[in-house]
């Protein structure tokens, strides 16, 4: 078969693999794009890729589509080095005209697999994997958008969640033009044309991606607005809602302090920094109504 | 005007393809700057020679830039710093600074063994071409000039393609140790032109498993290949003839 035993049709299983998986990931970045804007949308998507006939097949048919490419890769990479022979250059110049991200691809995948295992591991595990296994989890399987909250609410996972996406940018940067031209379909003209189309399109794709971690960690996503106040003001147009959540003085933002102690201000420090007998307030900021709950309770 | 330049040159050493081998230093004095880098050579080997030494060996023939032979990794560039478009016989050392450190190192590719210090076999090119670079010809009586049509645009890129000399510089710049811009040239030369059609897609694919099994890499498309080429080749012959090889291989 020329597919596994040429070169350039091992290259064609590059390509076309590659290509499909960026397909995956521009339904992916609009699904996630949802997720900023309504919490309901977007957990009716989570429910209907739940643990369904066909949202299951299709995500094995996915993870044929990665392992084909990672084994191909490292097939590729171990003839390449082969080929390349034991002995090393003393000097090197890289051409400027080289990409960086062309010449470290395989380092570049690397990178985005792990990415790949902590994404499946925060999400993918504790979604469809739970929902097929009939495990109880909190938040509930179809929740998808309580799992954005819980998993980019920590620094941590923003950072490499960030990292991991500007792997994946350099990989694609590369790889979109690198698989057309695989397939033969470049030329002196199209080269130019699918290098820039390659770039555009994977930085808007990436760029979708960015904002899910970036925005729920800064909380400016406009949908946390109407999960927070859901009772209040879903319903109401973006703009009245953000008005309602601004009214509002309580957020969900505990005011982790203890309230006043003083019996006249009734655990309530109503100025900034001061509670109402006159004595430092112990929170840093002004108190929310949340803590005067806390207190009357 | 000529200026005089002294430097340090270190060059491969090596004894045969098993051979682990290593760099020898020389520091050579005035030497002028409008010496080619093989001239240059030979004067270091006319030193060696006077001095009892054994002489560095190298590949290099026609001097002028069209034979293919010289191959030389000069600084870290295969053909060295010239500008685009020639070879290491038409670098001059003019390109050098005085009190530089020039190290001179053989094509390194699986694909390429060495003969000796700095001249590699490169062979492998000619049995790529046995396995198909050609076009089977029966003569007979000449031609008229315009029985074929051919565009001239068409005679001008496929003359483009003819124009590599098959030096290898594209193995020796790939990190994959690829050889696809060498055999893309060779299969676009023919493919572009009617003569060359009826035995595209036999060539493209013949060419293409004689490549894979004398052991050359998978091209990635650095592009570091067509940033050396002498000959100015370039990746569209390389996706041109992976189109070749890849409508062959569907209409078996």
């Amino acid at each position: 078969m020329w597919l596994c035993n040429s070169s350039i049709g091992k290259k064609v299983i590059m390509s076309v693999t590659g290509l499909a998986l960026i397909l995956f990931l521009t339904f992916h970045g609009c699904m996630n794009v949802v997720a900023l804007f309504s919490k309901e949308a977007y957990n009716t998507i989570c429910e209907l890729l739940g643990a369904n006939w066909y949202a299951v097949a299709a995500t094995v048919a996915l993870g044929a589509l990665c392992a084909l490419h990672f084994v191909y890769a490292f097939i590729l990479t171990f003839q390449n080095r082969r080929a390349r022979g034991s002995n090393r250059y003393a000097v090197t110049d890289k051409p400027e005209k080289v990409e960086w991200a062309s010449q470290n691809m395989l380092v570049l995948g690397i990178i985005v697999l792990l990415g790949l295992l902590l994404h499946l591991y925060n999400f993918w595990y504790n979604m469809m994997f739970a929902e097929l296994m009939g495990w109880e989890v909190t938040p509930a399987p179809a929740d998808g958008f309580g799992y954005i909250q819980q998993t980019f609410s920590c620094w941590v996972y923003v950072v490499i969640y960030v990292i991991w996406l500007l792997a994946i940018w350099f990989h694609l940067t590369h790889g979109f033009w690198s698989a057309i031209q695989t397939l033969g379909w470049s030329g002196h003209i199209w080269f130019k044309r699918w290098r820039i189309i390659g770039i555009t399109y994977v930085t808007i794709v990436m760029l979708m991606f960015l904002a899910v971690p970036v925005m729920f960690f800064t909380k400016t996503a406009p949908s946390l607005c109407c999960a927070q106040q859901t009772e209040q003001c879903c319903g109401m147009e973006q703009h009245e809602c953000e008005k309602a959540c601004a009214d509002a003085a309580c957020t969900d933002e505990a005011c982790a302090c203890d309230p006043c102690t003083c019996d006249s201000c009734d655990g309530n420090c109503k100025l900034e920094g001061q509670c109402e007998c006159g004595e430092a307030c112990p929170c840093e900021g002004p108190c929310t109504c949340q803590d005067k709950k806390d207190s009357e309770g | 005007m000529a200026k005089n330049i002294s430097f340090k040159i270190r060059y491969w050493k090596q004894n045969g393809p098993k051979d682990k081998g290593h760099f020898d230093e020389r520091e050579m004095k005035d030497i002028p700057d409008d010496t080619s880098f093989l001239e240059m050579l030979d004067i270091l080997n006319e030193q060696l020679v006077e001095e009892g030494k054994e002489p560095f060996v190298f590949d290099h023939d026609c001097r002028e830039g069209i034979c293919g032979m010289c191959s030389l990794y000069v600084n870290g560039t295969p053909h060295g710093k010239t500008e685009r478009g020639a070879t290491t016989c038409q670098l001059y050392m003019r390109r050098f600074k005085d009190g530089e450190t020039i190290t001179v190192e053989p094509w390194r590719s699986a694909g390429f063994p060495v003969i000796k210090d700095c001249m590699v076999d490169r062979g492998a090119f000619d049995k790529i071409i046995q396995a198909g670079g050609y076009t089977t010809v029966r003569t007979g009586a000449p031609q008229d000039a315009n029985a074929i049509l051919i565009p001239k645009q068409d005679a001008d890129e496929a003359m483009d393609c003819a124009s590599c000399i098959g030096c290898g510089a594209c193995v020796a710049a790939c990190k994959n140790g690829s050889a696809m811009l060498f055999v893309s040239s060779k299969v676009s030369q023919l493919a572009l032109l009617p003569q060359g059609r009826p035995e595209a897609a036999k060539r493209a694919k013949a060419m293409v498993a004689k490549m894979d099994e004398l052991g050359f890499g998978n091209c990635t498309n650095t592009r570091a290949c067509e940033a050396v080429c002498p000959k100015n080749e370039t990746i569209a012959n390389i996706a041109r003839l992976n189109r070749e090889f890849i409508k062959a291989k569907l209409a078996d």
